[in-house]
């Protein structure tokens, strides 16, 4: 195809296209404005709010324009592997304690401590449990935590009303749980299968460990410890209130449904689940029952419970690290945190905002939402290795079969330690 | 001298016709190969620059990679079960088909469909299909009062599962049956009437032969297939519960794309081309005494 003059018609395109640019540009004085880009996940209600954030941070600093490129949550890891790999990364990115350990360890990651230095950033207002569990890997600081996501016991309070029974609460063991679980447990319509129980499994079965005294990895995350009694006990305690105590459904029984369906539609009395699901999925499908937040019970020799969440990092290929930064401070800042307990009912990172009315008085279940907060101090975070995702998809592979009752935690952990201790050597 | 001008000229004309089909295979298939080999004997997390371990991949996988052993024995297993049963059942099927009734071609079409299909959408159905309570097979077992089987949930009856599955496919070997089975001369069967020939006989004697190069084809085929089962372990199970459903394939994937590790899938991939290629060629070696050619009897 020909443009005028007979010029081939790309060619012709482009000239128009560069003497708009040199006009656009003539317009306003040199002002230089560098574009960064951000990748993060959002959903419609995030994306909103986090919007109208980059306008006034933009507002703020004229020379700087932020690009949102907005990723499906499981899609983020691959994107910033391979646009790292292209040579084209975003300049910010939102990371999930999931994958941050695996990515930081690949290099991908700017170190902030510099950044932190300098211009004395405030540090010391984050849960330390955050900064330590996704903040830091080996001792280096890549990003800087937002959102908690830490794991409570929510239980139907009027399923235990109807049967007389406590709400569960900090004086809560193993024992009391198995114990009002039972009561909770029962066949409703007489078909000589249960259809209620008392508890539902949750998938973190490494929280059993804990609480138990035992531990994954050894304390330099160099060995797997699974096969230690005090580790593999904890996880027979799991499998034994599926098989023994008949408290929870089995594998089977959810497998229409699933656990936390099964909670949300009055079938469970008690679930351990995380504190974003009181929004994003008991306020749309929790229709006829009033819910609560309680402590995770406290095991044979600790109250353990999950916690991970979402923080903002700076990728090392970026070209523009010095505004990514600036970026970064913003929307790790007061304001932000403020926003996303507000509108998402996020747990804030920041203790200043977590312990504000913005977090704590919201006009929303669970009614004692300080459970959350009071909680952080109990949380485990992922360990700290390059190999983590595939280390747990090992173990939870071996763990069906515990939970199955196919066979005993022991003898499957004492098989599997010696598996992880060669990933870790390789990794 | 004008005549060699002359055949320069049309060669070179020859090979512009045929580059860009050249071209295409130099960079996306022969370039892609001969960089997966180099890749295997690397360390390559597609970020960092690979670095060179020579043959130390395939030495890991063969000296203590459980995954791998549970990988090929899993893939083994379902293609022992579901190769056979797929043959016999898409043959049978087909002979069904090329019988001379009403409606024959709309039958056809019906049993054809599931084989295009996409394998996200069949892995969603099927996974309705095997529910615990309510899916269709519990249901059905229901009314032999036979208690409900926890088909993807339980160890032992995962892979069984993915073999009952396998049956979804075989209108893709039937349509090839079927224009073997119509190939077949009448006159065949005519005269083996004459000479008294029952059903079963002229099945054995002349439909068999007949389609023998068919069978060949349909068992390549389903060989190779199967060893490259993915979409349904990826969408239905993961290769769980307890890795009783880790196809080869799909711990490839794992290893390449969730964990990382470049190298060491481009080396399982060598592998598993190692193991289909030897598959293939016993397949080979050995239809020369049970695949009959009627162009080699003419010779």
């Amino acid at each position: 195809m020909r443009g005028p003059n007979g010029m081939p018609l790309i060619l012709f395109s482009l000239l128009c296209a560069t003497a708009l640019a040199l006009s656009g540009c003539a317009n306003k004085v040199a002002a230089p404005v560098t574009a960064i880009r951000f990748t993060t996940w959002a959903n419609d209600v995030e994306e909103l709010r986090i919007r109208r954030l980059i306008a006034r941070f933009e507002k703020q600093h004229p020379g700087i324009k932020v690009e949102m490129e907005i990723t499906p949550w499981s899609r983020v890891l691959d994107k910033l592997m391979i646009s790292s790999a292209g040579g084209r990364p975003p300049d910010v990115t939102r990371i999930s304690s999931e994958w941050f350990h695996p990515i930081a360890a690949k290099g991908l990651l700017e170190p902030l401590d510099q950044f932190v230095k300098r211009d004395n950033y405030d540090l010391e207002d984050f849960y330390p449990q955050a900064v330590e569990g996704w903040g830091r890997h080996k001792g280096v600081l890549y990003q800087i935590p937002t959102d908690i996501d830490v794991h409570a016991l929510y239980y139907n309070k009027t399923m235990f009303d109807e049967h007389n029974l406590p709400y569960p609460d900090w004086s809560w063991d193993w024992d009391k749980l198995v114990e009002v679980a039972k009561k909770l447990t029962k066949d409703t319509n007489g078909d000589g299968r249960l259809d209620q129980w008392g508890y539902g499994l949750d998938f973190w079965w490494q929280g059993y460990v804990y609480a138990n005294g035992g531990a994954v990895l050894s304390k330099d995350l160099t060995r797997c410890v699974l096969d230690r009694p005090e580790s593999y006990e904890g996880v027979q305690f799991m499998a034994d209130l599926v098989n023994r105590y008949r408290v929870a459904p089995s594998d089977q029984d959810a497998a229409n449904l699933g656990v936390i369906k099964l909670f949300t539609s009055g079938k469970i009395g008690m679930v351990i689940s995380g504190s974003w699901a009181s929004k994003l999925i008991f306020s749309q499908e929790i229709k006829d029952f009033v819910y609560d937040a309680a402590p995770v019970p406290k095991g044979r020799a600790a109250r353990a419970t999950f916690i991970g969440g979402a923080a903002y990092a700076i990728l090392a290929r970026s070209k523009h690290k010095e505004e990514a930064w600036e970026f970064l401070k913003f929307m790790t800042g007061k304001d932000y945190m403020r926003d996303a307990a507000l509108k998402s009912h996020i747990v804030p990172s920041r203790r200043s905002v977590a312990e504000s009315g913005a977090y704590l008085q919201l006009d929303a279940p669970p009614e004692h939402r300080r459970v959350f907060l009071d909680l952080i101090r109990c949380g485990v975070p992922k360990p700290g290795v390059a190999c983590a995702q595939e280390m747990d998809e090992i173990l939870n592979n071996r763990m069906d079969l515990v939970r199955l009752g196919k066979r005993s935690a022991e003898s499957v952990c004492r098989e599997v330690a010696p598996v992880i201790d060669e990933l870790l050597r390789h990794q | 001298m004008r005549g060699s001008r002359l055949l320069r000229k049309e060669a070179f004309e020859g090979y512009a016709f045929i580059s860009p089909w050249l071209v295409g295979f130099i960079c996306l298939t022969l370039g892609p190969v001969v960089f997966s080999f180099l890749m295997s004997l690397t360390q390559w997390d597609m970020i960092n620059p690979p670095k060179w371990v020579g043959a130390a991949n395939y030495a890991a996988i063969f000296a203590d990679d459980f995954r791998f052993r549970q990988a090929l024995k899993v893939t083994a297993i379902y293609a022992a079960f579901a190769v056979p049963l797929g043959l016999v059942c898409s043959l049978a099927l087909a002979m069904l088909l090329n019988l001379n009734l009403r409606g024959m071609r709309t039958f056809r079409t019906i049993f054809y469909i599931p084989a295009i299909l996409p394998g996200v959408a069949v892995s969603m159905v099927w996974l309705t299909v095997f529910r615990p309570h309510g899916g269709v097979f519990n249901s059905i077992l229901g009314w032999f009062g036979i208690p409900p089987v926890s088909w993807l949930q339980e160890p032992q009856w995962a892979l069984p599962s993915f073999i009952i599955m396998s049956l979804w496919g075989v209108g893709g070997g039937m349509i090839i049956y079927l224009a073997g089975l119509q190939s077949v001369p009448t006159q065949l069967y005519e005269a083996a009437e004459i000479d008294g020939a029952g059903s079963w006989t002229k099945f054995r004697n002349v439909t068999l032969p007949m389609i023998s190069p068919t069978i060949l084809f349909n068992l390549i085929m389903g060989v190779i297939g199967s060893f490259q089962v993915f979409t349904s372990s990826f969408i239905m199970t993961q290769g769980g519960p307890a890795y009783s459903t880790l196809f080869y394939v799909l711990y490839l994937y794992q290893k390449a794309f969730r964990y990382l590790q470049m190298g060491y899938a481009c080396a399982l991939a060598w592998i598993l081309f190692a193991i289909i290629l030897a598959l293939t060629l016993v397949v080979f070696k050995s239809s020369a005494r049970w695949v009959y050619y009627e162009a080699e009897l003419k010779r």
